[in-house]
């Protein structure tokens, strides 16, 4: 029971950690535009946090480098369970235009689990904020569902 | 005392962008620093390669989303010199009209992200929102907030209207405001001074030696503008003003982007006044004759460079780009030896860094650190804790 | 004394340029240097391999405030090229080296411009381009995964594009 109160209130207020996984930087300020006046995610109890340890939700832009893989896949471990990703950017999606360049994963989803896809080059705040929301419902379902959220990628780190 | 390594990044609160910092301290100071970047090497260079000439236009506009105009038009100015094509003189006009809108929304970025470093957030929350007014402009003009599309090959892709100039008469009486406001912040808010002043500095022969761009070199008085010194688009015909300051440290730095940005807004006021008539584009033939060229502009951070070579085909030969933060990024281990560890964050962003732009080719590495393990900020505060 | 190319008619349309490649000509006087072409604001020297030391240290003694913008190498096929982008007096000054493709090798200039310690191991990632004098030439660009002795710009033949 406890838990589940848990799980419910998580979803008043998520925390966020945002990760250029190797993209173009136009992602990047939108998302950090979604904190500033114009859109203010943090009136609705959004927050943005520094560390992915104490993240709910990661916000990946970028279309994972060489470089970066391992990066994000030892973020991806260290948020706490129960982890949520939405990836921003059609780069963050497939690759985008950087598909096929030989440094490139192509896509989030290549090397972490992602919850959500929001599309653009780059996507508005606007529809980044309902990116987030989407996850919010994922949230809600989770947390009603019986035996919650566990889920762990295992190729390794 | 012993001296203590901290790395900071790739993922750290501080950092926007991926990239990772090891400093070496003693006590409160920095010793030295090893600057790791190549994280969002992505192979773009490569990648020119296998598109057509259009193509590419639009793959260079994603090498940087701040400067995605700067990027475009410097690649767009190799090709049409390569070609022969001699761009409309509107077209020029409308160029130089988003460079400084671009300018703007960049130096506002840089200022906000200074306020949030140096824990000023409630400046870091005035200079997005007023940010925003040259965002919708932008958006009204071109369609998208960030990446334009507005270059391509032989002109630009959209015309200015009679509204859009309307509108942007409004935008820059607005702006115009803001920006005193701003310059009143910088110059005599005693808390932003203090934590400006004085700090990250370099001198004028350094800032030479180290090969430093744009508004880092300017800070330390090192006269120099592309605009001016390898006139492009059409500012060989628009008068302005070349900012310097001589602190060389980060309140130089805001003086001189915020003089900046005062001096973009009387030039987007002689663009819209001065708009010539004609066409926007000519057409650019699908083959590139062979040739090569290589091409300046001076984006928000300095010296954008592009080298082309076409083989005659449809497709470039090579492309090779160098973005500014690249040559800045000496200029940063360089004013950050016996800087306070507390500092860190507001000198990494004094250069104004733009990690995507420099990745797309370089990671740099120190020859002396040998093997050493990377830890993000989390995982060092978490042994910390582990070895209590 | 290598010849140069220019014609009279781009002497005379761009006497600024003109004057900066007669400048650096004096100042090299005795090496084998020959001015390709002129264009706005912009100059194309090229030279033999072996002595671009040489030349950036007489170049730099008489513009001490150089500013030495980038170094470009590409793969032209039969050779590699490696350009020297440079700005003296507010032109661009684009010194062409051609290496040999099997074995491309040219002499370090970071003790002179320090500035271009991250251009040159840039090159030797992408490109295998070795420089000699280095006491060593760290991997730069790509990924500490990315095989050894595959290079990213080097021409492959066709179907042989996909690296590890
Ligand atoms: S999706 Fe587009 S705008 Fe976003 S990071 Fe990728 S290339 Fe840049």
């Amino acid at each position: 029971m406890l838990e589940k109160i848990v799980a419910l209130s998580r979803k008043a207020s998520p925390w966020v950690a945002h990760f250029n996984s190797g993209g173009c930087n136009a992602c990047d300020i939108e998302v950090m535009a979604t904190i500033t006046p114009r859109f203010d995610v943090e009136r609705l109890g959004i927050q943005l946090k520094g560390s992915p340890r104490h993240a709910d939700i990661l916000i990946c832009t970028g279309p994972v480098t060489g470089q970066i893989r391992e990066r994000l896949l030892r973020i991806y471990h260290q948020m706490p369970q129960p982890k949520y990703v939405v990836a921003v950017g059609s780069c963050a999606l497939s690759g985008g235009v950087f598909h096929g360049c030989y440094n490139v994963m192509g896509g989030v989803d290549q090397v972490i689990p992602v919850d959500v896809y929001v599309p653009g080059c780059p996507p508005r705040p606007d529809a980044i904020i309902a990116g987030i929301a989407k996850v919010l419902d994922k949230m809600q379902e989770d947390a009603l569902s019986k035996d919650g959220r566990e889920r762990e990628v295992d190729h390794g780190c | 005392m012993p001296e203590i390594e901290i790395p900071v990044g790739p993922q750290h609160p501080a950092l926007k962008e991926p990239e990772s910092f090891r400093f070496e301290v003693d006590g409160e100071i920095v010793k030295s620093v090893d600057i790791r970047l190549g994280y969002v090497h992505r192979g773009i260079e490569k990648a020119c390669q296998d598109r057509t000439w259009v193509q590419a236009v639009y793959l260079i506009e994603r090498i940087c989303g701040i400067c995605s105009h700067s990027h475009t038009t410097c690649f767009c100015q190799a090709v049409e010199e390569i070609a022969g094509i001699e761009v409309p003189r509107r077209a020029r006009f409308i160029r130089s009209l988003f460079g400084e809108m671009e300018r703007i929304h960049s130096h506002l970025l840089w200022l906000g992200l200074a306020g949030h470093e140096v824990g000023f957030d409630s400046l870091f929350m005035y200079a997005w929102h007023d940010r925003e007014i040259i965002l919708d402009a932008l958006e009204s003009i071109s369609g998208n907030r960030v990446n334009y599309g507005m270059n391509t090959i032989g002109g630009v892709r959209r015309d200015v209207t009679e509204k859009d100039v309307d509108e942007l008469g409004r935008a820059l009486d607005l702006l115009e405001e803001r920006v005193k406001y701003y310059t009143d912040v910088a110059l005599n808010e005693a808390t932003f001074r203090s934590r400006l002043e004085g700090v990250g500095k370099i001198t004028r022969e350094q800032a030479i030696d180290l090969g430093t761009v744009g508004p880092t070199a300017r800070s330390a008085g090192v006269d120099v503008d592309l605009r001016r010194d390898d006139p492009y688009a059409a500012y060989d015909e628009i008068p302005f003003r070349v900012i310097t300051a001589d602190g060389g440290d980060l309140l130089a730095a805001a003086v001189v982007r915020l003089g900046e940005i005062e001096e973009s807004l009387k030039i987007i006021r002689y663009i819209i006044e001065n708009l010539p008539d004609g066409p926007i584009a000519v057409k650019a033939p699908r083959r590139i004759p062979a040739g090569e060229a290589c091409s300046r502009y001076e984006a928000p951070r300095g010296e954008d460079i592009h080298y082309v070579r076409s083989g005659g085909g449809d497709k470039p030969l090579r492309v090779k780009v160098r973005a500014p933060t690249l040559a800045n990024i000496n200029a940063v281990a360089q004013s950050m030896r016996g800087a306070r560890v507390a500092d860190i964050p507001i000198i990494i962003a004094g250069i104004d860094p733009c990690f995507s732009c420099t990745d797309r080719m370089v990671r740099l590495d120190d020859v002396s650190s040998g093997r050493t393990e990377v830890l993000t900020w989390a995982q060092l505060s978490a042994r910390c804790r582990a070895s209590r | 004394m290598g010849a140069d190319v220019v014609s009279v008619e781009d002497r005379e349309k761009f006497p600024s340029e003109a004057e900066v490649a007669r400048k650096i000509k004096s100042a090299c006087d005795g090496m084998m240097l020959s001015v390709q072409r002129l264009s706005r604001r912009r100059v194309w020297i090229e030279m033999p391999s072996g002595e671009v030391r040489a030349f950036f240290e007489r170049v730099k003694k008489l513009w001490p405030a150089l500013h030495l913008s980038t170094i470009t190498g590409l793969d032209s096929g039969s050779e590699i090229e490696v350009i020297y982008h440079f700005d003296v007096d507010n032109v661009l000054v684009n010194l062409r080296v051609k290496l040999d493709a099997n074995t491309p090798k040219v002499d370090t200039i970071c003790d002179i411009l320090p500035v271009s310690d991250a251009y040159e191991r840039e090159l030797h990632d992408v490109l295998g381009i070795e420089f000699a004098g280095r006491t060593s030439t760290p991997r730069l660009v790509l990924p500490d995964s990315w095989p050894e002795g595959s290079y990213p710009l080097r021409n492959v033949p066709k179907g042989d594009e996909k690296h590890a």
